[in-house]
């Protein structure tokens, strides 16, 4: 899994956009935020969604319990 | 093995891809253009020039939205390593990422496997899909013959020009030329034509600066 490093910890890209994500925000919104291009924002946001880091509402993304819990709150 | 190539001014068709910037789909390029491109073999050395002159440009392709995607037949620990020498070696950064089609499966479906050139590698193709995911324009060299990466930014200069300003571009048009009216659909509208204050050689062929 790209966002994750053998160790279990996230990819600094992955976790930057996880940060973006305290907030919820649209994929444009997030990779604004944090300053990654929005195909980069895509792709990471399926992973975090599909490992239960982020959660999708009406096209706008936010770190769930998971996620919070892996940027150490 | 599939030789159908895509068709201009239709949907870039759909695919997801493992990438050295970890697996993207097409459809995450929405909303910017993409220079979607092959070439033959990681550590080769035509290939490697183009990298570097793919990265040079970069720059100048971020300023008009567009967004660079690399293709070949190799595995993505392969790409990693030719990017990691390409760094080490030539202190050129590759900044955006490349696609391993290991299973051919986005190069048959663009048509960039050409069985007379090589069964095994993508020649060297170039396709330009707009923010909508529509197939603008594509370009195919052969192997032996490393891209112009000037060609490629007056293509995307061209397009969104006629795209903005709803014209078109003559031969040999860079930036900043004359660009031509469209040709009038009927014979009220050619003959209305050269009274429009257009540099006219005659009703169908008509300039304006921009």
């Amino acid at each position: 899994m790209p966002c994750v490093n053998a160790d279990g910890t996230l990819v600094s890209s992955a976790k930057k956009i996880l940060e973006a994500a305290r907030t919820p925000g649209t994929p444009a919104e997030l990779a604004e935020r944090s300053r990654f291009p929005l195909y980069r924002v895509h792709s990471a946001l399926r992973e975090l969604a599909d490992a239960g880091m982020a959660l999708e509402v009406d096209g706008r993304y936010q770190a769930t319990e998971v996620g919070l819990d892996r940027l150490g709150r | 093995m599939s030789t159908s190539l895509p068709r201009l001014n239709e949907p870039a068709p759909e695919f997801e891809a493992v990438t050295t910037h970890g697996v993207v789909r097409l459809s995450d390029f929405r909303d910017s253009w993409l220079v979607l491109f092959s070439h033959p073999a990681d550590f080769t050395p035509v290939c490697t020039t183009e990298f570097v002159a793919f990265a040079e440009i970069y720059p100048e392709l971020q300023k008009r939205k567009v967004e660079l995607l690399g293709l070949s037949i190799d595995s993505v620990y392969s790409h990693i390593a030719w990017m990691r020498n390409i760094e080490e070696r030539m202190k050129v950064q590759i900044p955006f990422p490349i696609i391993a089609d290991l299973n051919k499966e986005v190069a048959t479906l663009y048509g960039m496997i050409m069985p007379g050139e090589s069964k095994t590698e993508t020649s060297r193709c170039v396709f330009i899909i707009d923010p909508k995911g529509i197939l603008r324009a594509m370009i195919y060299y052969p192997m032996a013959l490393g891209r112009n990466m000037q060609e490629i930014l007056r293509v995307i200069d061209g397009l969104q020009t006629a795209d903005e300003h709803g014209v078109a571009v003559p031969a040999n048009w860079k930036k900043g030329d004359k660009v031509i009216v469209p040709a009038p659909k009927t014979m009220e509208m050619a003959a209305e034509r050269l009274g429009q204050g257009y540099e006219c050689v005659d009703w169908y062929l008509c300039k304006k600066s921009l």
